[in-house]
């Protein structure tokens, strides 16, 4: 009897090139019939990359301990990615190397409450901080030393003091210029050069406003947030402010998109965040909701796509720029109300700093490995990104990568809050529905402006 | 009253900025920057921070002056009026802008006016005016029309040439009402108009009152809105050419990012040099000492170090000293070197000996290592077990090396080759010896004394063994403190515990059977034993069936005890079972036994099939020769058991309980030691295992005796037998009883396995396989008969349908009919059923029926076709698949099932689509910041791009010329002419 044998046989020269400048031979089938369900197939790998993606979501990075109250400010470099300022509530300002993940420098720098921070923008050799004590103080990077020579704790410092008349209750600095300006009963102009704010803005009313912040991009802009619920946008070049919009609840923070150069996002007191287009003030582009405490702090990613708020609820979200609901929302155990969050001058990463005196270091991507990886790896990556994107509209896919846990009381307080909103909802229903005349048609974007000041 | 509105309304159109104080503002700028007033005042916007400052300045200075102006006579003012009144309308309009040249002429006229006399005077004036005419020409850039302005100015100079130096102020000249004549503006023309008008009142009837005042000026907020507005608008257009930027990265299919591409000129030293700022830690330190040296510059430390250089001098006769030194110590080096290089040549192999023996004389033993260095000792120990390890892993040392199996292939036959093998095996035995050496000292010294004769090896051996005890003792030390390294290791930490088991196992055995045993039997017995646990050592050991022999030996009397207790209670279970039983027992064992086991999986009996049964008794037969060879093994281990014994015990065991026996085989387990002869042959035969175990079986099969190994060994292979369970229906009925009750029974549950588990698994797939055979007969009459079986079951399910939503369709109309249930009948016992409504209500139903069942017909898009079940509905499974509406950025759903359609894999795409399919959003590169987007950047790269483009075009253009040219020419060579 003739039997017949078969053996699995694999010649080297099929599958390995010859040079290491020779093409990848691909093992490829290209007949169709041999790949069938492909929608089905992608459908599954594109569930199974979600399913990964909360496997493997480990955000939190590491946190610095250092301070020993509250910290209320933070700034990044603009140049060194790994530079970080920060300030507590007892006055001390520490510089951190995120690399290292410790502090490089601290000094007492005020006796009172520090109120802003910000670094000296082209080049980043100097900060300024404001305090309740009515002065500006400006330092030197390079004078502030962690290595505890007495000759050096004698230098630290200021290069500058300014005293101001005014409060202060915020600080930012020009991207370009020997500019930076104060908020406070009203917005001064400073230099660098000269002891006293070379001019004062008000609308002419009297709120102090707080936040302030220059536009990175339109950089003779600014915008400020007052105490009387009202943005007001500045401009620097006809030195007038321009306008003023009055919104239902206070804002606590702003941030300019760095690539859109007239879209800014406004940190609400009303537990959301407003994104506006300068030129249009009467209406937000977009409402993002989320947060179940005031926003405390909104900061835009580098790449302008996304931007990160951090809140009195002890939680950071992060949204992308054109969405109502957070992408991502992060939390520990041990943080507590977060008053600043910024992101790296990457985007790779998110700094947050809350009143548990802890500086903490996220992922921006949850999933996303730190480390360099392979091409093969990389490739694979980016194809069940890629995959997610396309299928992400699937209720199974969307429930999966949408599902975040909560702290019990957050999670108690969404449903509350989810509540109220139906029931106020229904109330509207019910009204307009009885009597169409006591109610005023307003859409969602307008609902929360009560006026704009020209 | 004019003079006092003038000035109010100069206030108040140019507004003062509160904050702002400055007087250091001569009147040449406040007047000469009319024209930047005019623009400034009335495109505000226009103007630059700076201008908008000299604005203010502009504004300021020129209220003051008019302010001055306010203090000043009013007979002069009038005077001056009066003056303007007489002179032609040009002129006082045109005063303003040559006042600055008639204060020249006016000083330079003054200055000669009190020395010389009036003819001279009067030729000089002409002269004067002729210098003047020729600069107020050249000045009249500041004006339109020139010619006639000079020709008229001499009567302004002549007006004034009599007013002296100090005689004439300057201002007098100048008139509010010329300086608002010069101004040209719609927007003064109000303001011009209601000047004239208070003139003429003035001139004409100065009694009557001014009943038009001026518009009252907008109040400060009010203005300030103005200009805020104004600025917003402003900002937003200078804002708005970042729309189209924005738009374009919106839509990019990636970005990347930081924007700018990176620079590729290298930055110059002196740049860096300029730009360096100590960052790190260690910058800063050495920053701080260079500071704390005060050495700052390069110069600087070069020039000390000449001095101090040349502070160091030094007498020849040093030099010389030194350099003899030098010399010396050079050649000593050489010397040293020559020798080691000639002793590194030596071949001899004796001399490499010596020179070994000698290192090792010196070298510390382990003892002395460890008072030195415990660490060092530590990590040398491991290093031996290390290489202890990978012999018994790699067994390297064997005949296994290609060079040992060829020489061997070949035929050894120098001594040289033979004795390298030998060597090299007797390295291997070793090595591999070497583990006794951690327990037994004594073998390794054994060992040692039968090396002895090896010259060669002999010191090696010497230290090696040396090596060994202190292994041993230094091991024994370090288990008894901490344990690291590889010791550390739980797997290295099991097989030291289980040695010591062992060793204790082995021990007690030793001692009972020193007891029980006597002389050579005993000896011998011991050797049997070892065979056994070696049997039992090694891999047999992990996993369930490590414990078994121990079970079985029932050495440990613990155990023994534990066990008895275990059967104790199985008998009296079993004593409580039916005396149905009995009968029970008589039957095949080993098949009653199975089934208990079979149903502890529960699978499903089989139909008995004689045939079948037949088969798998000849198959158990074998797999029994198996199975008896474990038996034997454990017999064995019952310790002179004999033949004869065991025939009584057969003879014992009919027709009584199987767990009886098992108890009286235990019992006999101890007479059997008795009689350890017979059990001794017995174990001698050991090789000759499977013709007996064959016949043993066969008389195990009719005398039932049962061995507690082998019942489980059954079980497990039994269980392989799917056919096995179909061989006795009724005993698997009364078996699954038994098996309830002795479901809590612990032996059972000793035999749960993994094997037996896999073999069940095995089991339902011959099962299936089964059922499989039915589906393809279906399959067979399917095809022989279509249309037949499946076209009635379609029929149906179709109907069914339509049926059960007709039911519901029913139940609700039929509501209205019957009413509410419980209403409009008498209810309880007794009361007699209304068959005539029940009649009358049947027929509705059966009339409403026929009507629904129509009209779903007609609405059903399947009722006419056949073999078609439309689902309307909503299908749960697809839920899953399904999306509410379209998607966000897709506009229809043919556009977002599109997007959908082309896969994105590999499988489907070649590489280089797929890569371009899979390219993310967005790409940062790492470890870069991404600054915000700047214009200029934008700009810069934009203007390259053009440049490129147009490079290119032309570069085209200019190729494509040559190449027509170039036709051209080859066509005329032809001699075609060309158009």
């Amino acid at each position: 009897m003739d039997t017949e044998i078969k053996i699995i046989s694999r010649r080297r020269k099929k599958y390995v090139r010859s040079t290491n400048r020779d093409i990848n031979i691909v093992h490829r089938n290209p007949n169709p019939e041999s790949h069938p369900f492909e929608q089905a197939r992608e459908y599954k790998r594109a569930l199974n990359s979600v399913k990964m993606d909360r496997i493997f979501a480990k955000p939190f990075l590491t946190a610095m301990t250092g301070h020993i109250d509250g910290i209320y400010c933070l700034e990044r470099h603009p140049k060194y990615l790994s530079r970080v300022v920060s300030a507590s509530a007892d006055g001390e300002i520490r510089v951190w190397d995120l690399m290292r993940r410790k502090t490089v420098a601290n000094v007492q720098a005020h006796n009172q409450f520090i109120r802003g921070i910000t670094i000296s923008k082209p080049n980043g050799n100097f900060f300024f901080s404001c305090s309740d004590d009515q002065t500006i103080k400006q330092w030197r990077f390079s004078d502030l030393r962690s290595n505890v020579n007495s000759e050096y704790q004698k230098k630290k410092k200021p290069v500058s003091t300014f005293i101001s008349e005014e409060t202060l209750r915020g600080i930012d600095h020009h991207w370009s210029r020997h500019t930076f300006v104060t908020s406070g009963d009203t917005v001064q102009v400073w230099d660098h050069k000269r002891s006293k704010p070379f001019q004062k803005l008000t609308f002419g009313t009297t709120e102090t406003s707080s936040a302030i912040k220059f536009s990175p991009v339109q950089k003779n802009v600014f915008a400020t947030a007052g105490s009387d619920r009202s943005v007001g946008l500045y401009d620097l070049k006809i030195s007038t402010p321009i306008r003023k919009v009055i919104l239902k609840n206070q804002t606590n923070a702003i941030s300019w998109n760095p690539m859109e150069a007239f879209n800014f996002t406004v940190a609400n007191e009303d537990q959301n965040c407003y994104t506006f287009d300068m030129r249009r003030l009467d209406r937000a582009l977009c409402i993002h909701n989320g947060h179940l405490n005031a926003v405390m702090d909104v900061d835009y990613s580098p790449t302008g796509r996304e931007f990160v708020t951090a809140s009195y609820d002890h939680t950071i979200r992060i949204f992308n720029i054109r969405s109502i609901s957070s992408r991502d929302v992060y939390h520990t155990r041990r943080m507590k109300r977060v008053f600043v969050a910024k992101y790296s001058g990457d985007s790779k990463f998110i700094i947050s700093a809350s009143d548990d005196m802890n500086i903490r270091l996220w992922k921006s991507e949850a999933s996303k490995p730190l480390l360099p990886v392979d091409r093969k790896e990389k490739n694979a990556i980016k194809y069940r990104e890629s995959l997610k994107k396309r299928y992400g509209y699937l209720p199974e896919i969307r429930r999966i990568s949408k599902h975040r846990h909560l702290p019990r009381v957050l999670y108690f307080m969404k449903q509350q809050k989810k509540k109220s909103l139906q029931a106020r909802a229904r109330k509207y229903r019910n009204m307009k529905m009885n009597n169409p005349s006591s109610v005023k048609q307003t859409k969602m974007r307008k609902r929360f402006i009560v006026k704009q000041l020209k | 009253m004019s003079k006092s509105r003038i000035p109010k309304i100069n206030l108040e159109t140019y507004e003062l900025p509160s904050d702002f104080s400055d007087s250091s503002i001569d009147e040449s700028l406040a007047f000469g920057s009319s024209e930047d007033e005019e623009i400034t005042k009335y495109k505000p916007i226009k103007q630059k921070k700076t201008k908008q400052k000299q604005l203010s300045n502009s504004s300021n200075s020129e209220s003051e002056s008019e302010s001055e102006e306010e203090s000043e006579s009013e007979e002069e003012i009038k005077k001056n009026k009066n003056k303007n009144k007489k002179k032609k309308k040009v002129t006082s309009q045109k005063v303003v802008g040559i006042n600055n040249f008639t204060e020249v002429s006016d000083s330079d006229s003054s200055e000669s006016e009190g020395y010389e006399n009036p003819r001279k005077q009067k030729k000089r004036h002409d002269n004067l005016l002729n210098i003047v005419g020729s600069v107020s020409q050249k000045g009249d850039k500041f004006l339109k029309d020139g010619k006639k302005k000079i020709t008229k100015r001499g009567t302004v100079k002549t007006e004034t040439s009599n007013e002296g130096e100090y005689s004439a102020p300057i201002r007098s000249t100048v008139s509010l009402n010329s300086l608002l004549d010069s101004i040209e503006g719609e927007q003064f023309g109000e303001l011009k108009r209601n000047l004239k008008r208070d003139d003429e009142k003035q001139k004409g009837s100065k009694k009557k009152k001014n009943n038009n005042p001026i518009n009252v000026p907008l109040s400060e907020p009010a203005q300030m809105r103005i200009t805020r507005k104004v600025g917003y608008e402003q900002t937003k257009e200078a804002i708005s050419k970042w729309q189209d930027i924005v738009q374009e990265n919106r839509q990019k299919k990636t970005m990347v990012y930081p924007l700018e591409k990176p620079t590729s000129a290298l930055p110059t030293t002196t740049k860096l040099v300029k730009e360096f700022s100590s960052r790190t830690e260690m910058e800063m330190e050495i920053d701080e000492i260079l500071k704390n040296a005060k050495v700052e510059d390069e110069k600087q430390t070069t020039q000390e170090e000449n001095l101090k250089l040349k502070k160091n001098k030094i007498s020849v006769e040093e030099v010389w000293e030194r350099r003899k030194e030098l010399a010396k110590i050079r050649s000593l080096m050489f010397e040293e070197e020559k020798k080691a290089r000639r002793r590194k040549r030596i071949k001899s192999k004796k001399f490499r000996k010596l020179l070994r023996k000698e290192k090792e004389k010196s070298a510390l033993t382990l003892d002395e290592i460890a008072m030195i260095d415990p660490e060092e000792a530590r990590s040398r120990i491991e290093l031996a077990e290390r290489k202890r390890a990978i012999e018994r892993v790699t067994l390297r040392h064997k005949n296994t090396s290609k060079w040992t199996k060829r020489a061997l292939k070949r035929g050894v036959k120098d001594k040289q080759t033979r004795d390298a093998i030998l060597q090299q095996l007797k390295m291997g035995e070793q090595l591999l010896k070497k583990i006794k050496s951690v327990n037994s000292d004594d073998e390794s010294s054994d060992y040692s004394k039968s090396d002895e004769d090896d010259d060669d090896n002999e010191g090696e051996n010497k230290k090696k063994n040396g090596n060994e005890k202190d292994i041993g003792l230094w091991q024994k030390k370090l288990n008894s403190k901490d344990k690291k390294g590889l010791f550390s290791l739980k797997f290295m930490q099991n097989a030291i515990n289980k040695n010591k088991d062992k060793n204790k196992d082995d021990y007690q055995e030793e001692s009972e059977d020193g007891e029980e045993d006597s002389g050579e039997e005993g000896s011998k017995k011991k050797e049997n034993e070892k065979e056994e646990e070696e049997e039992i050592m090694g891999r047999r050991t992990f996993g369930f069936n490590k414990k078994k022999p121990k079970a079985f030996q029932k050495k440990n009397k613990k155990k023994k005890k534990l066990l008895k207790s275990n059967l104790d209670e199985e008998e009296k279970e079993n004593k409580k079972s039916d005396p149905k039983k009995k009968k029970l027992n008589n039957s095949d064992q080993p098949i009653n036994i199975e089934m208990e086991n079979s149903s502890l999986f529960e699978v499903e009996p089989f139909d008995k099939e004689d045939e079948q049964i037949e088969e798998w008794n000849i198959k158990n037969k074998k797999k029994e020769q198996n199975d008896d060879k474990d038996q034997k093994y454990v017999k064995g281990k019952g310790k002179g058991k004999g033949k004869k014994n065991e025939q009584k015990e057969k003879g014992k065991g009919k027709g009584k309980k199987n767990e009886k026996e098992e108890n009286a085989n235990e019992n006999e387990m101890g007479k059997g030691k008795g009689k350890g002869k017979k059990g001794k042959k017995k174990n001698e035969k050991i090789d000759q295992k499977d013709k007996k175990t064959i016949k043993k079986n066969k008389t195990n099969k009719k005398n039932n005796k049962p061995n507690n190994k082998r019942k489980k060994r059954k079980q497990i292979d039994d269980s392989k037998n799917p056919w096995m369970r179909g061989s006795n229906q009724k005993e698997i009925k009364q078996n699954q009883k038994k098996k309830r009750r002795n479901s809590t029974n612990n032996e059972i549950k000793d035999m749960i396995n993994p094997k037996q588990l896999l073999n069940v698994k095995k089991a339902d797939e011959s099962n299936l396989n089964l059922k499989n055979m039915d589906k393809t007969q279906k399959k067979v009459v399917q095809k022989a008969f279509p249309n037949t079986i499946f076209e009635e079951e379609f029929r149906k399910e179709k109907d069914e349908m339509i049926n059960d939503k007709v039911e519901k369709i029913l139940h609700e109309e039929m509501k209205g009919v019957i009413g509410l249930q419980g209403w409009g009948n008498w209810g309880g016992k007794g009361v007699k059923v209304n068959y005539k409504k029940q009649q009358r209500i049947n027929k509705i139903k059966l009339q409403k029926k026929a009507k629904i069942r129509k009209t779903i017909f007609k609405n059903r898009k399947d009722s006419n076709l056949k073999d078609v079940i439309l689902h309307e509905g909503r299908l749960k499974e697809k839920t899953k698949y399904k999306i509410g509406r379209v998607p966000h950025p897709f506009t229809s759903r043919e556009q977002y099932e599109s997007s959908i359609r082309v896969p994105l894999g590999r499988e489907w795409n070649t590489e280089t689509q797929f890569k371009e399919l899979i390219k993310p959003e967005v790409i940062v590169q790492m470890g870069s910041a991404i600054n915000p987007i700047q214009y200029a950047l934008l700009r810069k790269e934009q203007l390259i791009k053009k440049k490129r483009k147009q490079q290119r075009q032309r570069n085209f253009l200019g190729s494509r010329n040559s190449k027509s040219k170039k036709n051209n020419s080859k066509k005329e060579d032809l001699g075609v002419k060309v158009d």
